[in-house]
């Protein structure tokens, strides 16, 4: 078990199990955006084989996978207090992170601060090596469900699931297909998934723009009997806004959490879409 | 208020700590999935976990054991439905002139009825026999009528307000059987309670329930009270 207190931000967190709960200090009072992120989205590369035409961060074949992440991982939260490290990394945002020749070293070094790595996968690169540091360091691994790549996702849940893994489903969603799509990978891995990770589809990058039916997408979250297994993407926060039926704790989004690229200048920005340029603490 | 009975009987000298809960995350894997499903199983059951964890710490002559936990110790946490604040009702101040110890007890309505009530006291002592007994309470009742009434009608009203506010639908059913408004009542009474020991409600909170009065040891108390922000309220 940890703890994490921002009096300034009005914030008391516990994690446990790999659960954080969060508590306001004065419960008249929000919570606001915390010094020190309790979590990190990570970027340790910009390389993907995965060939998406909608990447919304443009991660490609000829991208770079960024040198000495283990130590940049020790510069960066080594220098942090408990108090002040984050409980958990995720690893994934702007490339295939299990592609990355440090990719396990990386796992390693966050698991030796006392950070719990999480990643998320095409399923394209899980070798023997990745899996067996993703039971000895990871809390959980997020399997992004492309159309495209059904063999690959297919294969790695059905890995994953083998070695008992915690695992989530990213899913995007777009158009009504998108939506059918979701519906039925849910009634087939219900049982075996933590959470169906609801995304939605984002211009940016390199993704052409298509609107979202965000109506079939309510009319399928009201037709779930238990939403114990549903998670939504922080930008989907707008959408969420009036839908106090599904019992859903909404805060501005990015106050917990932050964007790090393991580039030579270690950028921070506010989330892998945005990107905007925020200060290091 | 016999419809009250069953709430009172449940909370009565009870402790109830009210934990200022925002909200509960999983397992992390991107930074775009922050936003989770607030009040499931999952979140009761870390939130348990963690009582365990502070129960397991606390030494003494008997070792707590999580099967005791949440059955001798403390009820089962429960997570608020509704959100409640007196402070916004618009006619709180008429409310709490006939709902409130201190206040109805100057409320000129109440004075009124009290004097007619001793008035018909002094003229008529309370006879001997049931028959004579049961209709000599029964004028002093109809003398408390108009005070009563109004109380009821302003607790009613206080009750049609929060469940507007809460976007519930009205299903109380008039009536004196409790049995009746079961459904009522259930989302009522933690209201009551709340007015009655002046503490708001949240929807989403925790609220954990002392299994019985003076059930959760000193040390633990102190334990949950300093590692988690919360307060506490004694149900007197």
């Amino acid at each position: 078990m940890r703890t994490r207190t921002e009096e300034s931000a009005n914030y008391h967190s516990v994690f446990i199990d790999g659960k954080t709960l969060r508590f306001q200090i004065d419960p008249d009072r929000p919570i606001t955006e915390l010094r020190f992120p309790e979590f990190y989205d990570v970027g340790i590369n910009t390389w993907c084989g995965g060939r998406c035409s909608y990447c919304y961060t443009d991660a490609k074949a000829a991208g770079v996978h960024f040198p000495q992440i283990a130590a940049k991982i020790q510069q960066f939260f080594g220098a942090m207090n408990l108090n002040e490290r984050p409980y958990q990394v995720a690893l994934g945002g702007s490339g295939e992170a299990t592609a990355h020749p440090e990719f396990t070293a990386a796992l390693q070094a966050f698991r030796e601060l006392d950070i719990i790595p999480n990643y998320t996968t095409n399923g394209m690169h899980l070798s023997d090596p990745v899996l067996d540091a993703t039971i000895e360091y990871c809390g959980g691994v997020a399997v992004s469900c492309h159309p495209h790549l059904e063999r690959h996702w297919r294969d790695a849940i059905r890995k994953l699931c083998q070695l008992k893994i915690k695992l989530n489903l990213h899913v995007v969603v777009s158009d009504r297909e998108s939506i059918q799509q979701l519906t039925a990978l849910f009634q087939e891995y219900q049982p075996l998934v933590d959470y169906f990770v609801i995304l939605p589809y984002m211009t940016a990058g390199r993704a052409a723009k298509r609107p979202i039916d965000f109506q079939a997408l309510e009319a399928w979250v009201d037709s779930v009997q238990d939403f114990g297994n549903i998670a939504f993407g922080s930008n989907l926060f707008e959408f969420l806004g009036d839908k106090a039926r599904w019992d859903l704790s909404l805060y501005p989004p990015e106050i917990m959490s932050k964007y790090l690229i393991m580039d030579d200048g270690l950028s921070l920005y506010n989330n892998s879409f945005q990107m905007k340029r925020v200060h290091r603490p | 208020m016999d419809q009250f009975l069953a709430h009172a009987k449940r909370t009565n000298m009870r402790t109830v700590l009210q934990f200022h809960n925002h909200s509960f995350v999983d397992l992390i894997t991107n930074s775009s999935s922050e936003l989770f499903v607030c009040n499931s199983k999952k979140s009761i059951k870390a939130f348990k976990r963690l009582i365990e964890e502070l129960a397991a710490g606390v030494s003494g002559q008997v070792t707590i054991t999580p099967a005791e936990l949440f059955t001798t110790i403390f009820e089962e946490p429960d997570v608020c439905r509704v959100n409640f604040d007196l402070s916004q009702y618009p006619k709180r101040d008429e409310f709490e002139s006939f709902n409130t110890y201190d206040q109805y007890r100057q409320n000129p309505i109440y004075i009124e009825c009290q004097e007619a009530v001793r008035a018909y006291q002094a003229a008529n002592p309370r006879p001997d026999g049931k028959k004579h007994t049961a209709k000599w309470f029964a004028k002093v009742r109809e003398l408390e009528k108009p005070f009563d009434e109004r109380q009821r009608a302003t607790e009613m009203a206080m009750y049609r307000w929060a469940f507007e506010v809460n976007g519930l639908p009205w299903i109380y059913k008039e009536g004196p059987n409790y049995k009746n408004n079961e459904a009522f009542w259930e989302q009522a009474g933690p209201i009551r309670t709340a007015v009655s020991y002046g503490y708001k409600l949240k929807k989403g909170q925790i609220l954990l329930l002392s299994a019985g009065d003076n059930s959760v040891p000193w040390e633990l108390m102190e334990k949950i009270e300093n590692s988690i922000p919360c307060q506490r309220f004694h149900l007197g």
